[in-house]
């Protein structure tokens, strides 16, 4: 009995060393994000409005596009949120660009200083640039890599 | 920082070695030069302004904000720009063949955002 007991105490244990540390890379993105928003704000305030004004129509338009986009990743870079965006294409398409610019647009509009890039998957630098670089990165869509 | 005159300059400048440039031969060149071309064109009206960025993330800042109707197009052409900067010859032709460079990129593309600049440039001296 005991020994169980330690067994789920040493689990719970770990549980909240995971979420303590998720919250703290949470709470660390998000604050290097709060320069992005064009309207300043503080704390919780701050994180509402990341979320609203930019992650959540980041990762809409991304569900929107799921034919063709595979992965997006956000990285904040001093005032600017860097949004890359790796889609499926061998040819260049025209149409997902027009795309990602009119979603730049309506970030741009809704308060939020975002700089968005759009990659084919099979690129050969960016992904590996990104994934490997020392810029903070959060996968926001597409299967985990 | 740079004045409209002196963009103006450098408008034509990347337009004659265009001119100038084989296509068929350096199409990632031609991209480049495309794009440069359509990056002073538009910082001619950013310039008029008041407006003079430094780099490619607060250009287009401002183009979301103050010139929507050319940003579109615009972003195709950076988009472009880069994957011909960044890229090998032979993937960057794969996104972009060599008909597409020259009737696209350095065709309707460029076509836009001259057009929509000569608009804009025209209601500016208007208005003075």
């Amino acid at each position: 009995m005991s020994a169980t007991i330690d067994r789920r105490r040493a689990a719970v244990g770990r549980l909240d060393e995971t979420t303590i540390k998720r919250e703290n890379e949470n709470f660390e993105f998000h604050r290097l994000l709060t320069p992005v928003l064009k309207v300043p704000a503080k704390g919780t305030e701050a994180r509402r409005r990341i979320a609203r004004q930019l992650l959540l129509p980041v990762i809409r338009w991304c569900k929107a596009h799921a034919d063709k986009v595979r992965y997006c990743f956000v990285s904040p870079a001093g005032v600017y949120a860097d949004v890359h965006i790796f889609a499926d294409y061998q040819e260049y398409d025209e149409e997902l660009g027009t795309s990602v610019a009119g979603l730049q647009i309506a970030l741009s509009q809704a308060g939020v200083r975002a700089n968005l890039l759009l990659d084919a998957v099979d690129s050969e630098y960016p992904l590996a640039d990104l994934l490997t670089g020392t810029a903070p990165v959060r996968q926001v869509y597409g299967d985990p890599l | 920082m740079a004045t409209r005159s002196e963009h103006a300059t450098k408008v034509v400048e990347n337009k004659n070695l265009l001119a100038a440039l084989d296509v068929d031969r350096w199409p990632h060149w031609a991209t480049t030069i495309v794009f440069y071309t359509a990056l002073h064109s538009l910082e001619q009206l950013l310039a008029e302004a008041g407006l003079h960025p430094q780099n490619h993330r607060q250009r287009n800042e401002l183009l979301t904000e103050l010139h929507t109707t050319a940003f579109c197009t615009y972003y195709n052409l950076y988009m472009a720009s880069r994957h011909a900067r960044y890229e090998s010859s032979d993937s960057f032709l794969r996104k972009f063949p060599v008909t597409r460079v020259r009737n696209v990129v350095a065709g309707s593309w460029l076509s836009v955002i001259e057009k929509y600049v000569e608009d804009e440039l025209k209601r500016i001296d208007a208005g003075n």
